[in-house]
């Protein structure tokens, strides 16, 4: 099938892979003269019983095992961890010496020796301190990706009931239906306290849903005044049309953990210092505990105890809200907690 | 009883430095040469004959890539990366079953439609583009690239750490014999007649994809993703040993283990067991269609 210009190419092709392989053959030929010998390669030998030794300790860390092969039959060596193949190497044939280099964290592990009847090793991996319990795991970015990506739908979603809302509330003004204009007013104050955390990102002066006339506690206090003319209409569009931007800058923003956890913080900091707590204050704690849900398995992970804190504090503060006692303190404990799981989860606030 | 014998074996092996690095390259080779086989007699006996220039040279190509791949890596001084040489035999070798199994099944349904005896008539019946030439290819590409980098550093250990040259010498003899199993069972394939070939070839073809399968799931293990159903069924390490001649063979094409996990056995029945009956057209639902007019 292959036309006569595309065999010409293949072979073309073949002949210049041989001559790189030539090249490379005779730098290996050269090179052979220069042995290599990391210094702290740990050796173990495996003969057709045992490894030998049979019980290592090692720093963590990337540590060299050298594995010579003493017996008489090709063997594969392995780290499992339980039964999972932490490294490995296969084909050692008699008389071999191979380096391994795993990645090894802090813990005691087993090294399978040749046959599967041979006794197994025991490899003992030990940290900094000397300790073999695995340091409490900081996330790392791919740990981070999941909590934050579920973070940015429910802003997406937040912020498509506010734009909801808002029309609604305009619908509302234009047919002079005051009831139902102060419902939605109430609706649409309750999505954006949702998404609080993520709003620091924007610049709260120049959004008309945060200051001047048509934010939503100057829109309230106009809707009590129970007067509904063409000023209150001009107002709530206003509204609608900034509620219908903010939904597209929050599609097209991905805000990063640190941004959403320290958001979350500043909030509930906000709120400690607020003197009156507004009727959105549930709203908005609503939205921390989203923040909180979210990354609790990776605080858990990193501190435990902290996690457990941070609920019982969220509960007590969502408690504090219901029943409309003012309790700053526990608003303090809060973002205290918040602060410290930004700490846990690596996200400095550099 | 086999204490002696294998201790016979065992002495046997030390003494002869060579057999140990052939057993292995043996096997690895096979395992490449064998779907390469396979392949190049499918595309002649199914008149594309001149697909061939595409497989050795997709057979070379992974060959010397593989080659520049193994001598980095040793010149680098770098580790053996085998948890992704693991994750990556599990994908290929995932792929080359379903392959497999897909031109099993065409083969039978080119058979049944056509006259029997009339090679020709095949040709007409081969109605597939060139897409399905190519795939093959790159399945033939994959199949010795998978095998290739592992071996080739093998091969270079072999000539950078024995006292003599006889371990190397093994692997290369491995390597070769290798290649003539895969032009064996090529020879084997374009030789026998057509409706056995179709039949029997059928079956042997599908014994060699739940071997790959089975490989596949312990590639995945030992790249740390597979982690159920580990428990050894058997050992028969003291009665068929792996790296013996017997074991290597078997091994090799047919995907013996002699220590099989739990989840090994299962794939490689699991996958016979379904796929046998529907080839030899056991009903799988009991209304059964129209048979051949």
């Amino acid at each position: 099938m292959p036309s006569n210009r595309l065999k010409l190419a293949v072979v073309g092709a073949i002949g210049l892979l041989v001559i790189v392989v030539a090249v490379l053959g005779v730098a290996l030929v050269n090179r052979r003269s220069a042995p290599s010998t990391a210094p702290d390669k740990v050796a173990i030998e495996i003969s057709d019983t045992a490894c030998s030794p049979n019980a290592v300790t090692v720093a963590a860390g990337a540590p060299t095992f050298s594995i010579k092969n003493t017996s008489g039959r090709a063997i594969e060596w392995e780290i499992l961890d339980g039964v999972m193949v932490l490294a490995e190497r296969e084909n050692i044939a008699p008389g071999f010496a191979l380096d391994v280099t795993p990645r090894l964290k802090p813990g005691t592990y087993k090294m399978t020796c040749g046959l599967l009847s041979n006794a197994p090793g025991s490899l003992t991996v030990t940290a900094a301190d000397g300790s073999t319990t695995a340091l409490p795991a900081a996330p790392t970015l791919a740990d981070l990706v999941a909590p934050t990506a579920e973070y940015r739908v429910y802003a997406i979603r937040s912020a498509e009931q506010l734009g909801a809302a808002a029309t609604a509330l305009q619908s509302a003004v234009t047919a002079g239906d005051l009831a139902a204009a102060r419902t939605h007013l109430a609706d649409a104050a309750t999505a954006l306290a949702q998404i609080a955390p993520v709003l620091h990102l924007f610049d709260r002066e120049a959004n008309p849903l945060l200051a001047g006339p048509t934010s939503f506690g100057a829109l309230d206090k106009t809707l009590a005044a129970a007067s509904l003319d063409s000023s209150t209409a001009g107002l709530v569009d206003v509204t609608r049309k900034s509620a219908v931007d903010l939904g597209g800058t929050i599609h097209s923003t991905t805000a990063s953990p640190h941004e959403i956890v320290a958001g979350a913080g500043q909030v509930v900091a906000d709120l400690a210092k607020a003197t009156d707590f507004g009727p959105t204050a549930i709203a908005r704690i609503a939205g921390v505990r989203k923040v909180i849900e979210l990354f609790r398995p990776l605080t858990a992970r990193a501190d435990k105890s902290l996690a457990t804190k941070l609920d019982a504090d969220l509960a007590a503060t969502e408690t504090a809200l219901a029943q409309n006692t003012a309790q700053p303190a526990r608003l303090a404990d809060l973002a205290a907690d918040l602060v410290a799981m930004q700490a846990a989860l690596g996200l400095s606030t550099t | 009883m086999f204490d002696t014998a294998i201790r016979t074996i065992t002495l046997h092996k030390s003494d002869v430095p060579m057999l140990v690095p052939f057993l292995i390259m043996l096997r690895e080779g096979i395992e490449a040469s064998l779907i390469v086989g396979i392949v190049a007699s499918y595309l002649v006996k199914t008149g594309r004959r001149s697909w061939l220039f595409a497989v050795w040279s997709g057979v070379a190509l992974a060959v010397l890539l593989c080659a520049i791949a193994g001598l980095l890596l040793t010149l680098l001084n770098a580790d053996f990366p085998q948890a992704q040489q693991e994750a990556f035999e599990a994908v290929i070798g995932v792929v080359a079953v379903f392959m497999l199994t897909s031109m099993v099944f065409w083969m039978k349904k080119a058979a049944r439609s056509m006259k029997a005896g009339l090679q020709e008539s095949i040709d007409t019946a081969l109605t597939t583009g060139s897409h399905h030439g190519l795939a093959l290819v790159g399945l033939v590409f994959f199949a010795v690239a998978r095998e290739g980098f592992e071996s080739m550093v093998f091969l270079l250990a072999t000539f950078q750490q024995s006292s003599g040259p006889w371990a190397a010498l093994g692997a290369v003899l491995g390597l070769a014999t290798a290649a003539v199993v895969g032009f064996a069972i090529y020879w084997g394939g374009i030789r026998i007649n057509l409706s056995r070939f179709f039949r029997w070839t059928a079956v042997f073809i599908l014994v060699v994809a739940a071997g790959l399968l089975a490989q596949s799931v312990r590639s995945l293990h030992e790249a740390g993703v597979w982690n159920s159903l580990q428990q050894v069924v058997f050992d028969w390490s003291h009665v068929i040993p792996e790296d013996s001649p017997l074991g290597t063979f078997l091994s090799g094409i047919l995907g013996y283990r002699d220590t099989p996990t739990a989840s090994e056995v299962i794939v490689y029945v699991g996958f016979l067991l379904i796929s046998l009956p529907i080839f030899f057209g056991v009903p799988a639902v009991p209304a059964r269609p129209r048979s051949a007019t």
